[in-house]
């Protein structure tokens, strides 16, 4: 973890570098993912040509991709956060089933405001409650030494399970027979669509901006330096002064946050209503998402979009050419372990080992010269 | 009513529940604490559980018989731990962020797999595990029908639980593995291998969350159902700190969120008023509880978590 970390402070080696690595990883991973597609007697080639077909190839495609990416990026930014900060949150899944109900409760709780107002206080009770979520493992880290990473899973099943209940008992709307589901949150509560045609909401300026500020926050903001510091090295920030309890907690409740405006985007944008089946394992791409972009906001844009669009890509596949769903899922797995397989130590260092050996070689006919 | 409700949860039923529902817990943290005391971390054991689920699953649907299901299972919990071993140690990369990889990849790989064999058709019941009486032990009060009429695999994990425990404590091959846990380096410079040793700890590591990983497919519900193991592999990384890296206490701990499991059951089928969720959350909120108790209490490998590189 520690290799990784040092790697996610120190200044970017080459902006090149950041951008080969994760398209590298993506490639070697649709080449993996392609012979198991072959082997499962799927024709590779013709899904991964429908897959990019759908995502990108009408406005209506790019239009679900794009709303698939608002979640993604949110999330993602909730990882890459704490992440700079040497915590790794697991805990996406819980914090966006939190941050949907509050920003569910704000949105049907309040009424007769202007959406000028309603919206952003929605938004606002969303981010707060995933930031709550996220201040548990925080501050048991912090305070206790616990590991986020063990909290933050618990508190998946915990926050999954709390959303259940409320949404098949006390918040179930009264005139949904089949669906256990909230009322539709009112149309002053809503992120309205700002492309018609492609049917992309409001959401998507929400998860830019929240990477613009990550963005500044991070390089530009002393908290923001204490964070990368402590994810760096905790030991060296205490010694120089930075109180890394509080950066600890800060980094949770801002990628708990984070996450939990990715549930309430999902929530106010699209669905309306909250459910306990609206998050489709949001929480664990997030990390993928955060890790190609690595770990920079502006790298988890670029990644939620891509993300965005081969979930896109592969529920069309499904559709209209019947390969399993699992098929996301297991490109995730292979894109992650690439990513980290490109970035080691060890490969590393063998590449450079022949780089300098081929230099000794092209220098070996001027001393036979000599 | 408080008898009756105590009655009901220490029946004989009730405590031969915890237990088999303990036993996947206790095979796959005997696992994690061989890697982790080499140091190796291993979050992606519910990826491996799940890879040993499809695995015996299928192993008892051509092979018509569990016991070469459960070889085959274990198998895929090896190949999917070689693939870990290989990232951390060969490549020394990122052990939790391999882990998470692993468990994100294996979810859908699974899925796929399943879903490309066996179509969306119903699923296939195939060869399964039977409870067995052992005999004369059954017969003990109380602790025969509790311990001793279970599934076979059951047994093996007691079994398991022994012969970890004496490895790791008594013999030269369990002082190797800590001393790869706690000091690499030292370990490398008397002549120790770090990364063999490590190589054969992620992988017995695997072999046992397959086995875990068999219980649900070939213990419980005799067929492969998709995320089938609802997060164990992550109780099991709790289970191992709060046990302190030792496989007998795992054990007992691993009893104890059996029985959460059992009395989740329980709430479910009395229709106390309590919602059902609530029941199902039980078994994790407990794990949070006894981890907030007790973590604080535990000292972990010191090597653990890192890439051993050799100058």
């Amino acid at each position: 973890m520690r290799e990784l970390l040092r790697q996610a402070f120190a200044p970017r080696s080459s902006r090149l570098q950041s951008v080969i690595l994760p398209l590298a990883a993506v490639l070697a991973a649709l080449g993996v993912g392609g012979v198991m597609i072959a082997v499962a007697g799927f024709k590779p080639l013709e899904i991964y040509a429908s897959m990019l077909e759908s995502a990108v190839g009408t406005p209506q495609g790019l239009g679900v991709s794009v709303t698939n990416a608002i979640p993604l990026i949110l999330a993602g930014l909730g990882v890459a956060l704490p992440f700079r900060c040497g915590l790794l949150n697991i805990g996406g899944g819980g914090q966006i089933y939190i941050g949907a109900l509050f920003a569910t409760l704000v949105g049907l709780g309040l009424h007769g405001l202007p959406p000028a107002i309603h919206l952003p206080l929605a938004l606002m009770a969303g981010f707060i409650g995933g930031g709550l979520w996220g201040a548990i493992p925080g501050s048991l880290r912090a305070g206790r030494g616990l590991s986020e990473i063990i909290v933050t899973i618990m508190l998946n099943y915990v926050g999954f399970w709390i959303v259940s209940y409320l949404v098949h008992g006390p918040l179930k709307d009264p005139e949904s027979y089949g669906y256990s589901w909230t009322m539709k949150v009112p149309v002053t509560a809503q992120l309205p669509l700002i492309f018609a045609e492609a049917r992309i909401n409001l959401g998507i300026v929400v998860a830019f901006l929240a990477a613009a500020v990550s963005h500044f926050l991070l390089s530009h903001t002393v908290p923001g330096f204490e964070m990368r510091a402590v994810g760096a090295g905790a030991q060296t920030a205490r010694f120089a002064g930075i109180r890394v309890g509080r950066s600890t907690v800060l980094s949770m409740v801002l990628g708990g946050g984070l996450a939990g405006l990715a549930g309430t985007a999902v929530i106010l944008g699209v669905q309306y209503r909250l459910s306990d089946f609206f998050s489709s394992g949001y929480g664990f791409t997030a990390i993928a998402v955060a890790l190609v972009g690595q770990t920079s906001p502006i790298g988890v844009v670029f990644a939620g979009l891509f993300f965005g669009g081969l979930q896109n890509g592969v529920n069309s596949a499904q559709r209209s050419l019947g390969i399993p769903m699992g098929v996301a899922l297991s490109l995730q797995g292979l894109i992650l372990l690439f990513m980290i397989a490109g970035q080691s130590a060890t490969l590393i260092r063998w590449l450079r080992k022949r780089r300098t050996a081929r230099r000794v070689d092209s220098t070996q006919p001027a001393v036979l010269l000599d | 009513m408080w008898i009756a409700l105590s009655q009901l949860f220490f029946s004989i039923d009730f405590l031969a529940a915890s237990v088999r529902f303990a036993m996947p817990l206790a095979s796959a943290a005997v696992g994690e604490i061989i890697s982790e005391r080499s140091g190796v971390v291993n979050i992606g054991l519910e990826g491996m559980m799940l890879a040993g689920a499809l695995g015996s699953m299928m192993g008892a649907y051509y092979l018509e018989d569990p016991w070469l299901g459960l070889l085959c299972g274990m198998a895929a919990g090896a190949l999917v731990a070689a693939v870990h071993a290989f990232v951390v140690i060969t490549l020394a990369a990122d052990q939790v962020v391999s882990g998470a990889a692993l468990n994100i990849g294996l979810l859908g790989l699974t899925n796929f797999i399943y879903r490309a064999v066996y179509g969306i058709e119903e699923r296939p019941i195939v060869a399964h595990f039977e409870p067995v009486a052992v005999p004369v032990l059954s017969r003990i009060p109380i602790l025969g029908p509790v311990f001793f009429n279970q599934i076979p695999l059951v047994y093996v994990t007691y079994g398991l639980v022994i012969v970890a425990a004496v490895i790791i404590v008594r013999t030269r091959w369990g002082l190797e593995l800590q001393a790869v846990g706690e000091h690499p380096r030292a370990a490398d410079s008397v002549g120790l291998s770090v990364s063999r040793v490590r190589y054969l700890t992620v992988i017995a590591c695997g072999l046992l969350a397959g086995m875990a990983g068999t219980f649900f497919s070939l213990g419980q519900l005799h067929t492969f159902i998709e995320g089938m193991t609802g997060g164990r592999g992550f109780i099991v990384l709790a289970v191992v700190i709060v046990a302190n890296w030792s496989p007998a206490r795992a054990a007992l701990a691993a009893l104890m969120f059996g029985a959460a499991e059992a009395v989740g059951l329980r709430i479910q089928a009395l229709d106390l008023g309590v919602p059902y969720q609530f029941a199902l959350a039980f078994p994790y909120l407990l794990t949070l509880a006894v981890y907030i108790g007790l973590a604080g209490r535990s000292r972990m490998p010191r090597a653990l978590g890192q890439a051993y590189v050799k100058d």
